[in-house]
């Protein structure tokens, strides 16, 4: 579904992004795993067009993505969620108003048919009850939550997810990977940077380690674990399991 | 800085400016079923503003004499509109054509190029200064601050008869009179009429001699010849009646 | 000052608040336009084309760089100006309403200037995700930027609408009526410009003053959602 080939990205001196290639086949969940600096937020950023590529390209379903063009643009980020890290939710908007806001807005659906889509996915999420609540009155698991379920309410076909859990406290974390868990059991296909090991290991069906702007390891959750190639990545690994 | 908005503006208005032969006085009118009077009303008792924001005053209800008779002349019913406006902009709107006359204790200035009408009024430019001051002629106001009109011909009179004196043409009349009661000028130069109010209100001094006689004049642009012309006929027969020595009574002019 | 009570009777303070009223509506109505102009200004400037971002700055700078009063009477003289070379007919604009224009594109400069301002205090982050949900600039602006960006701008506005009240009394220079103007006509008819100079001075005084309270208590409240 998505390829990226040769891409690479550059800030000032440094190569944030480093020739690197990646596929996600449909209904994959590819977990990017590394040290920061890695680039793997980067990955990410201009897999949605947040950032621009300064060489190679990105292919979506079969295609080259040209980021100078808007309307194809669009096109494309209508097929992508994104959820942040900071969950970026709009504060002056109730849960209900952010999630109703981009189909109604942008895909000009029907607003009773998305409301429905809307009640249903919170129910998904266990958050129905919050449903005509304002942001600065959830935790931070519910926020990521509602984050979550925003980006699926335009019905995407792939979600990326920058680091979702890093800004939550430790005992939230668990409610956010459950819905993340439950959504790559649905088969929906998923682009994961992500320091939860642990989840890794359940729910991905690929990872990637990720070392200074480049893929150093790919494998099977149980193959990239339990038997680690390259040195890099075993001296990772030992820091963080 | 209001000279060079009129530089710029006027420049802008002669841009492409057509005049064609006026055949009547109603061809050089702004508007042709008014005159449009500019006059400043901060200058009791030719022109002022009462307490219900309408104009009144010598200057007004003679223009409006003057009018009936024009329009009687003329078989005309042409209405008088005042536009209300700050003194130094008046030369502005009759040179940019926005007004047609200007009546505001206007008297005849060489250097002002616009057509002067005929007396209407005399007048004479007297000193103002405080009831305890030393002035007590025109000599003693050698190196003095004076307030005065800004291109008014009160102000020449001053450069050509005290060229020592410091002139002050900030502000208009009423803020020049808090000033000379303040001490912040040392006299203030004004028509006649209007200084005689200020003495009788305010307690100041009018010198005995005063700097200049004057003649009171309306004035129109200088290429509007007809209507001087039905200006100067309405302003001779009005001069004429009883009506006129009537209105000059009254507002003690 | 034993003519203090005579010149400030009730009848002339009356008509000291009405010019008073007239410099408020023309204060608000030069803060809502100007607001106007100002947001349009703001995301020209704000925006990837270079052209709108050249109009937007042209229009600020000689705005900011140049002083009102010659705005105003500018506006005055070169409008009608300009309408009579083109149509040769008169055109006479109240001069009101003439001021209000010009205050308004004045204040407009300015409040671009707030407004860029809050629209940067607002968190990149909501961009992204505007982005990311595909809305377009201006949709994004209008939706999601600008309500927030609101909350910051009170303070300033209020500041702005302050300077306006007190700014208002330059359109009786060009031949409009307003509290200065009231007081000055009180002044000519009393001979006694000071009184009425202080009384509006009183009053301009407490009109700012209940300003900045109203504005106080607006700020609160807009906070609370926070």
């Amino acid at each position: 579904m998505i390829k990226l080939v040769d891409v690479s990205k550059v800030y000032s001196d440094t190569k944030a992004l480093d020739h690197l290639s990646l596929e996600v086949k449909p209904n994959e969940v590819v977990c990017i795993v590394g040290p920061s600096g890695s680039g793997k937020s980067t990955l990410l950023r201009l897999v949605n067009g947040l950032e621009l590529i300064d060489g190679g390209a990105i292919y979506f379903k079969g295609q080259a993505i040209d980021y100078h063009n808007s309307k194809l643009m669009a096109e494309v980020r209508n097929q992508m969620g994104f959820v942040f890290q900071n969950f970026n939710l709009f504060p002056h908007l109730s849960v209900l108003e952010n999630l109703m806001l981009a189909p109604t807005q942008v895909l000009k659906e029907d607003p009773k048919v998305v409301k429905e889509r809307a009640i249903s996915l919170l129910k998904q999420v266990g958050l129905l009850d919050k449903i005509d609540a304002y942001p600065n009155k959830l935790s931070g698991g519910q926020k990521q939550r509602v984050a979550i379920v925003r980006a699926l309410c335009l019905r995407p076909e792939v979600m990326l997810f920058d680091e979702p859990t890093s800004a939550l406290d430790p005992e939230m974390v668990k409610e956010v990977l459950d819905v993340m868990k439950d959504l790559a059991q649905q088969g929906l296909t998923m682009l994961i940077v992500t320091h939860e090991m642990k989840f890794a290991q359940e729910a991905a069906s690929r990872v990637v380690f990720m070392d200074q702007g480049q893929i150093v390891e790919e494998n099977t959750p149980k193959q990239f674990f339990s038997n680690p190639q390259s040195d890099r990545l075993k001296e990772f690994l030992s820091k963080v399991l | 800085m209001k000279k060079i908005i009129v530089l710029v503006v006027v420049m802008l208005a002669l841009v492409g400016c057509k005049s064609q032969p006026a055949t009547s006085f109603l061809d050089e009118l702004v508007d042709k079923n008014q005159i449009i009077m500019a006059t400043s009303p901060d200058y009791p008792p030719f022109e002022s503003k009462d307490t219900n924001n309408q104009i009144v005053g010598f200057d007004i209800e003679m223009m409006e004499e003057v009018m009936r008779i024009l329009n009687s002349n003329n078989n005309t019913d042409l209405k008088l509109v005042l536009e209300p406006m700050d003194f130094e902009l008046i030369l502005t709107a009759i040179n940019m054509k926005q007004a047609d006359v200007g009546v505001s204790a206007f008297t005849y200035d060489k250097d002002r190029q616009v057509g002067f009408s005929e007396t209407y009024v005399v007048s004479r430019q007297v000193v103002i200064v405080a009831a305890n001051s030393d002035i007590k002629t025109i000599a003693d106001l050698d190196g003095k601050k004076i307030a005065v009109g800004m291109g008014t011909t009160g102000e020449s009179a001053i450069e050509d008869q005290i060229p020592t004196a410091v002139i002050d043409n900030t502000g208009d009349y009423p803020l020049r009179f808090e000033a000379l009661e303040q001490g912040l000028v040392d006299a203030v130069v004004c028509d006649e009429a209007v200084g005689d109010n200020y003495v009788a209100n305010r307690g100041f001094v009018k010198l005995a001699t005063a700097l200049i006689d004057e003649e009171m004049k309306a004035i129109v642009h200088s290429d509007h010849s007809l209507l001087l012309v039905e200006l100067n006929k309405a302003i001779a027969e009005f001069i004429a009646t009883d009506k006129y020595f009537e209105l000059k009574e009254k507002w003690g002019v | 000052m034993s003519r203090f009570f005579e010149i400030l009777s009730y009848d002339n303070i009356v008509f000291l608040l009405k010019g008073a009223g007239i410099s408020l509506i023309v204060a608000i109505f030069s803060l809502l336009l100007g607001l106007l102009i100002g947001t349009i200004a703001a995301s020209f400037r704000l925006s990837r084309s270079r052209l709108l971002q050249l109009i937007a700055k042209v229009y600020i700078e000689i705005i900011r760089g140049t002083p009102m009063l010659l705005q105003l009477t500018f506006m005055r003289f070169a409008v009608p100006a300009l309408y009579q070379q083109i149509t040769h007919s008169y055109l006479r604009v109240d001069p009101l309403i003439l001021g209000i224009i010009a205050i308004s594109v004045n204040s407009g400069a300015y409040v671009a200037e707030l407004i860029r301002g809050a629209i940067n205090a607002v968190d990149k982050g909501q961009w992204e995700a505007s982005t990311s949900l595909n809305l377009s600039y201006y949709q994004t602006l209008r939706l999601i930027i600008l309500p927030q960006a609101f909350k910051y701008l009170v303070p300033s506005l209020t500041s702005e609408l302050i300077m306006l009240v007190k700014d208002s009394s330059l359109i009786s220079a060009i031949g409009a009526v307003e509290l200065m103007h009231h007081a000055k006509i009180l002044g000519v008819n009393y001979y006694d410009y000071t009184t009425p100079l202080l009384g509006a001075g009183v009053i301009y005084f407490l009109i700012t003053l209940i300003i900045s309270k109203l504005s106080s208590k607006l700020e609160s409240r807009l906070l609370a959602n926070d």
